[in-house]
């Protein structure tokens, strides 16, 4: 096993207070974002991932409940597959006087290829829990207190992320669907990201976001800083368009005219269906969620790395809807206009985020031996060149077209 | 030198998919997941272990040309910074993707202080230079690490021993 003496990659591997000091001031961004990050760079000097045994974590877990459900029993606990980012266990819990239901535990590892900070999520899957299916998020321990590293616990939902027999890459990246399910799950799908959208965040109790100001850029450079601060902290191979990428983003970013809820990460992967009705029983993975423009998630769902083109060269957004159609359908059921020049803007941006995730954060996870996940984060790195690629095309567009 | 790395992957490829993964519990999702990854891991290795010193030294290469062709203007951070990518450029360290490393460091701490006190004739200049190289430099990437599977456009892409080969018959289309 990998001992925190065999991490010698750089000084970034070791932060000083006083560069972990500089840094925060360098890149302001929003609250709860700084304290996600300023912890992973606290404790980055410290021991690399251990696994824990079943029983390690059912005893975690028993301890949890017998605090805050006295008289729960746990039992069945087992790690679950799929996700990147955070350790995940599926386990049963039987309350006094009911039946047992399943639920699922996700933990952060001493370091994830997103840092990110659990009582968002939490705060975020409660707000939209009956408008949007999603997993009821129960409970929460957002400083580690219960299970050694920050941890969300909630419900378990049935359903699959692509079809029988599909074709596709890890984490739901280049899910192919028959055009039976893009029929089925198409419309859903552009539904599902406009009723997001059309959420009143406002009425809802979201105390760990900051709100951007409307008309302003301000959430959009808070959004460029947070991200720049990433790479600030995390890269080890230096990528002269990254820093390009950051400096056009700031000349350049247009006010957010309507502030909405932002999910960051929707696309295929990061929904269940029921295979049988073909309906999307659950929206996942609400971690990078933050207030900001809607543009910024219509066009993480446009990138290139998330869809295919078909036979006749068309290019489907998430394997699911032809682009027009996409933005057509979005713009009939929001009656929010659909600016060319934002979603141009922010394919730059989020492609440009994207590269960071994978080729900074996701490296430096594996280089430390800091996930659970360290073989899939090297294995997903392959995706980093693909998103520079589109990066250096987009950005030449905007230069040659200036 | 027997048995070779060709070898020794392809035993590791056998255990893993006829002993190993047969043996993992059908409810350990994570292993099974990580267990796949691993083969094509493996696979992935077998392809490129013997190219890689050449594929570094190409990278490093076209990032001297780079270098090579840049007329800086500006104030003193672009001056220093442009001092350090020439220094880094004239005795580059060994081995070539230590080079490589470097030369983007410094090239990167050029991109930040034109962006401060670089002549705008220049900046340009810097900017579209770079693009045409990071463009360049994502293809021969996406090649390289073309067996993940994520690229929707692979079908464009050069085999990787075509573009060693159009480097060593110093081709510019590597």
């Amino acid at each position: 096993m990998l001992d925190a003496a065999d991490v010698r990659v750089d000084a970034k591997q070791t932060p000083s207070d006083a560069w972990i000091d500089e840094v925060r001031a360098r890149f302001p961004t929003e609250r709860t974002v700084d304290e996600a990050l300023t912890r992973k760079l606290r404790n980055r000097s410290g021991p690399p991932f251990r696994p824990s045994s079943i029983e390690e974590v059912a005893v975690q877990l028993r301890a949890f409940f017998d605090d805050h459900v006295p008289g729960a029993g746990v039992s069945d606990v087992a790690p679950l597959g799929g996700g990147a980012s955070k350790e995940q266990y599926r386990f049963a819990l039987t309350e006094p006087g009911q039946d047992a239901m399943t639920y699922v535990l996700r933990r952060e590892p001493p370091e994830s290829v997103v840092e990110t900070h659990r009582l968002r999520e939490y705060e975020v899957m409660n707000a939209v829990l009956g408008e949007i299916p999603v997993p009821p998020a129960r409970w929460v321990d957002p400083d580690g207190r219960w299970f050694g590293r920050p941890a969300l616990i909630s419900g378990f939902v049935t359903g699959i992320t692509k079809p029988p027999g599909a074709t596709g890459n890890v984490t739901g990246l280049g899910t192919g669907f028959a055009p039976e399910w893009q029929e089925r799950l198409g419309p859903q799908f552009i539904e599902l990201l406009a009723r997001i959208h059309m959420f009143d965040w406002r009425s809802a109790s979201l105390d760990a976001f900051d709100v951007p100001t409307a008309g302003s850029i301000d959430g959009v450079l808070a959004t460029i800083n947070w991200w720049d601060r990433v790479w600030e902290e995390d890269s080890i191979e230096p990528l002269p368009v990254i820093r390009l990428a950051a400096q056009w983003l700031r000349a350049n970013a247009p006010p957010i005219d309507r502030i909405t809820i932002v999910h960051h990460d929707f696309r295929p992967g990061n929904f269940l269906f029921d295979p049988d009705t073909g309906s999307v029983t659950a929206v996942l993975d609400w971690e990078l969620a933050h207030l900001g423009d809607y543009h910024e998630d219509i066009a993480w769902s446009l990138q290139e790395g998330y869809g295919y083109r078909d036979e006749q060269g068309r290019f489907m957004v998430c394997g699911l809807v032809d682009r027009e159609t996409f933005l057509e359908r979005y713009e009939a059921l929001t009656g929010f206009p659909v600016d060319r020049d934002k979603i141009d803007y922010y394919m730059i941006m989020n492609t440009w985020k994207s590269a960071i995730i994978v080729l900074a954060t996701g490296i430096r996870c594996v280089a430390g031996g800091k996930s659970h996940q360290d073989i899939l984060l090297s294995w997903l790195a392959g995706f980093g060149h693909v998103c520079i690629d589109a990066l250096t095309r987009l950005l030449q567009e905007k230069l040659d077209g200036a | 030198m027997s048995p070779d790395f060709d070898l020794r992957l392809k035993s590791m490829r056998r255990a893993m998919t006829t002993v190993i993964m047969p043996a993992i519990e059908p409810g350990n999702q994570l292993a099974q997941e990580q267990a796949a990854i691993l083969v094509g891991q493996l696979d992935m290795l077998a392809m490129q272990w013997n190219r890689a010193e050449p594929y570094a030294r190409l990278c490093r290469d076209e990032l001297l040309r780079l270098v090579a062709g840049l007329r800086v203007a500006g104030g003193s951070e672009t001056k220093a910074a442009w001092a350090t990518l020439q220094a880094v450029a004239s005795d580059p360290p060994a081995p070539a993707a230590a080079a490589f490393n470097s030369l983007s460091a410094a090239m990167e701490n050029l991109v930040r202080a034109a962006d401060r006190d670089g002549d705008a004739d220049f900046r340009r200049q810097l900017h579209r230079d770079v693009l045409l190289y990071g463009h360049a430099q994502a293809a021969r990437d996406r090649s390289w690490f073309v067996q993940c599977g994520f690229d929707v456009n692979a079908a464009e892409l050069k085999g990787i021993d075509e573009i060693l080969a159009a480097h060593a018959e110093g081709r510019v289309d590597a």
